[in-house]
């Protein structure tokens, strides 16, 4: 039997010889691998999942248009979710703000695409439904309803003109007869009553951008917020009733923070890729965000600094002991002619061996632990980024091996005799 | 016979003894820092989402048709049940003015004032505990008394021309006033268009003494999740007093509301779901997140405190042969290993505990930059734990030893 034979077989008889004492060596370094794995992918992962968390939050960059215009060409905001700025955007909404008279009373008028703002707001709660697409449906904010003592179902009749004079004279749109100024102004202040028809052909549907027309309510949205003082509508329908085709006066945008751009950035990104925007990142909702997701993952980070050194320590004093009984062992080898390198050696190769087992079935039970958390707390898998599996397995084997180092040494440094003796 | 056992045992083999007392003292700081960290952590939490600013707006009730609010009402949130949930809370008074040619709005409320609790304590309250994000370039406004300074929006400011010590002619309907610029504010939404103003300096100009349009209400609150199963989902009208009782002593936000009606007469008050309802939903999540990762480390640092334990007994198995060769009963041996392990447990726990309060303070510290509150419940819970993981880890030692036959024992290997 030569030296590597030797060699291998002590270490086997080491590991496999005493099965009991190998399981429970094992078995505690798979529960640190497993939590230390589990709890580094965690907070490792932790920004990108709670980074869709806070977007419950609602739009944190807000979209004007550039240079004091009013308003700006909805068509740039497909530029937003394309390439890869469709990746750090969760979400947007086109908004086009004007003024109205809805049932005599003059209100913000607000033209919206529905099925988008309802992902960038989910606070909204309708009563009744939203508008369908292009039915000549309206959202009334709460406060407009109570104030107008309007249901869901009733039918509200809008004026796009608030009563400002035009300056010159309008057209209208059935007979094409140029009506005079002061048609218009007639028609001040008492918009509600008076039936808006062009004084030539009697139609309804006629003055220049200023007919009202008779829209449903489909339901009543509460906000808390100033939305509740507001009608909503279709934007296609809001731009053709204010006769601003493919006009929006400002676009809500849900980001997605927490990668290597900051929401600064993404703005600028914004504002390049635009070109006529002007990008303002919504202080409140970032600076709460930043604030909120640092302290989460400060939080996380220290408990799982906590957990590492707390059960490391606990598996080093396990390591420590299992060497320290095994005085007898090394005595014997000593005695047996052994050199203190082919001692130091074994048992180093023993705790490493013993380190690589537990580091790869801790792994998987890191990987069974992360999943359960993600699936009970975000409903999604937590990807567990490849940097744990070396930073796992080279902890554990780090801690078995040198939690062993302070005990082969003492027992190293005993005379053969003494420690054969006994106690 | 016992105790002299015992006391060579630690004689004998104390860095034995303490190893296996380190690991039971690991995992009892383990427990004791992360029970201590996550009972408070849902309560900081919520202080936190207070930098999302107001999540309740009083508004002058419809019915009444009054159309304004008592300025002086609002103080009274002070006195409410949940008075220390309720962080921040102002008025506010609004009126379109003119400086020069320029259309502005100028928005009265609290920069701050003296609000007094029912204990007789003395509390500073205004607009700058809801809007936390507000930056202010030159002067803050800080004093009740400086009621001519204002704050002016940063993109108004740049369109007026003017910069903090700059004064302000504002007009409306025939009377003027002249207004210092204490700061520029960016506030990054409405307020940049405006001018931030003391209420009485509105409230003079309109003829609106002592009126408010309506207020800011910014308070911590617990996710409906908190309240019982049984009435999470019913209208507190139809409670039975002692459900209700329940209700209104739990501060979600519908009890916090109840109340602030309570004390402003002739106003409603409106939940802000933006900010209501996601943060509801984010308390939830962070808190399931700490409990899994808490459940999670718990159960497995007990199992690995278990195993060190049984690792240490089964080394002793020659030990337990001699013991059994010379005449010791295996009930005589379970009973050696079982108070060497209590005792281990005790003082391992005892000072596990300390070691875990000192941790969980840190925690607390970096991250809330509050201390966190010890809970007696947590002692009890620790010790009782490490004393379990302690014994429950020499059971298996202790049933092989009765089944250890000391001659092949002590033959050796």
């Amino acid at each position: 039997m030569n030296n590597r034979q030797m060699f291998l077989t002590i270490v086997h008889k080491a590991l496999l010889g005493k099965k009991m004492r190998f399981a429970i060596a094992v078995s505690s370094i798979v529960l640190v691998a497993g939590l230390i794995s589990a709890l580094l992918s965690v907070s490792l992962g932790i920004k990108a999942r709670f980074g869709s968390e806070f977007r419950r939050f609602g739009a944190n960059v807000v979209l004007y248009p550039k240079g004091g215009e009013r308003v700006m060409n909805e068509s740039l905001t497909r530029k937003l979710s394309s390439g890869e700025l469709g990746r750090y955007l969760y979400g947007y909404v086109p908004f086009l703000n004007e003024q109205g008279v809805v049932n005599g009373k003059t209100m913000p008028v607000i033209g919206t695409d529905f099925r988008l703002a309802r992902r960038v707001n989910p606070w909204w709660k309708v009563s009744g439904s939203y508008p369908d697409e292009g039915a000549g449906e309206v959202l009334l904010g709460i406060d407009v309803a109570e104030r107008l003592g309007v249901r869901v179902g009733d039918r509200v009749r809008l004026n796009p003109n608030t009563g400002s004079v035009p300056a010159s004279s309008v057209e209208c749109k059935g007979c094409h007869s140029v009506l005079p100024e002061n048609h218009n102004r007639r028609l001040e202040g008492r918009l509600a009553e008076v039936k808006s028809n062009c004084m030539s052909c009697h139609q309804a549907h006629s003055l220049g951008g200023g007919s009202s027309v008779e829209m449903r309510v489909s339901g009543i949205l509460s906000t808390g917020g100033d939305e509740d003082g507001h009608i909503l509508t279709d934007l296609s329908r809001a731009q053709s009733l204010f006769n601003k085709p493919g006009a929006v006066s400002q676009v809500h945008a849900s980001v997605l923070t927490g990668g290597e751009l900051s929401l600064e950035d993404i703005s600028r990104v914004i504002e390049s890729k635009l070109g006529d925007v002007q990008a303002t990142p919504v202080s409140r909702i970032a600076r709460a965000e930043d604030n909120l997701l640092g302290k989460v993952q400060l939080l996380l980070t220290l408990v799982t600094l906590i957990v590492l050194s707390t059960t490391g320590l606990t598996l080093a004093s396990m390591m420590t002991a299992s060497v320290m009984e095994r005085g007898r062992e090394i005595g014997l080898m000593k005695a047996i002619g052994a050199t203190h390198r082919a001692i130091a050696i074994l048992f180093l190769a023993e705790a490493a061996s013993m380190g690589l087992t537990g580091g790869g079935i801790g792994l998987l039970l890191g990987f069974l632990m992360s999943q359960l958390i993600g699936e009970s707390v975000f409903a999604t898998a937590i990807p567990t980024p490849p940097v744990v599996f070396p930073l796992t397995i080279l902890s554990v084997i780090t801690l078995a091996v040198l939690s062993s180092v302070p005990s082969i040494k003492r027992a190293m440094s005993i005379d053969p005799a003494t420690s054969l003796r006994g106690e | 016979m016992l105790f002299r056992l015992l006391l060579r045992t630690v004689q004998k083999r104390k860095k034995r003894v303490a190893l296996t007392g380190l690991s039971v003292l690991m995992g009892a700081a383990l427990l004791a820092a992360l029970l201590t960290v996550t009972s408070g952590v849902s309560e900081r939490v919520s202080r936190e989402l207070r930098e999302y600013g107001a999540n309740l707006t009083i508004v002058p009730d419809r019915a009444g048709g009054a159309g304004y609010i008592e300025e002086r009402d609002l103080l009274k949130l002070k006195r409410i049940f949940w008075r220390h949930n309720v962080v921040g809370f102002a008025p506010f008074l609004s009126m379109q003015a003119k400086v020069g040619n320029e259309r502005v709005t100028l928005v009265g409320t609290w920069f701050s004032r003296q609000a007094r609790l029912p204990e007789g304590k003395v509390v500073t309250v205004g607009v700058y505990d809801l809007f936390p994000w507000w930056k202010v370039q030159g002067r803050k406004i800080t004093s009740d008394a400086d009621r001519l300074s204002v704050l002016v929006g940063k993109e108004l400011a740049s369109k007026l021309q003017v910069s903090p010590g700059s004064s302000l002619r504002v007009a409306y309907g025939g009377m003027t006033r002249t207004l210092g610029v204490a700061g520029i504010l960016s506030a990054g939404g409405p307020e940049d268009q405006r001018i931030i103003a003391d209420i009485g300096v509105v409230q003079e100009m309109t003829g609106l003494a002592g009126k408010a349009e309506g207020g800011k209400v910014s308070a911590m609150v617990v996710p409906k999740s908190k309240l019982p199963e049984s009435i999470r989902g019913k209208e507190p009208s139809r409670m039975t007093p002692k459900e209700y009782e329940t209700w209104y002593c739990t501060p979600t936000i519908e009890a916090i509301s109840t109340q602030i009606k309570e004390v402003v007469p002739g106003a409603g008050v409106k939940v802000v779901r933006q900010v209501a309802e996601a943060e509801g939903k984010l308390l939830d999540k962070i808190e399931l997140l700490i409990s899994m990762i808490i459940a999670v480390t718990l159960v497995s640092s007990t199992v690995g405190v278990m195993a060190s334990m049984s690792a240490a007994a089964i080394e002793r198995r020659r030990e337990i042969a001699l013991s059994k060769a010379i005449g010791a009963s295996d009930g005589q041996v379970a009973l050696q290993f079982f108070v060497e392990a209590g005792i281990i447990g005790f003082i391992a726990g005892l000072a596990g505990f300390a070691l875990g309060i000192i941790l969980a303070e840190f925690v607390g510290r970096s991250v809330f930059n509050v201390a966190v509150p010890t809970n007696p419940l947590i002692f009890i819970v620790t010790l009782a734990l490490s004393l379990g993981m302690a014994l429950s880890g020499s059971v298996l030692p202790v049933r092989n030893a009765a089944r250890v036959d000391p001659a092949i024992a002590l033959r050796g290997e």
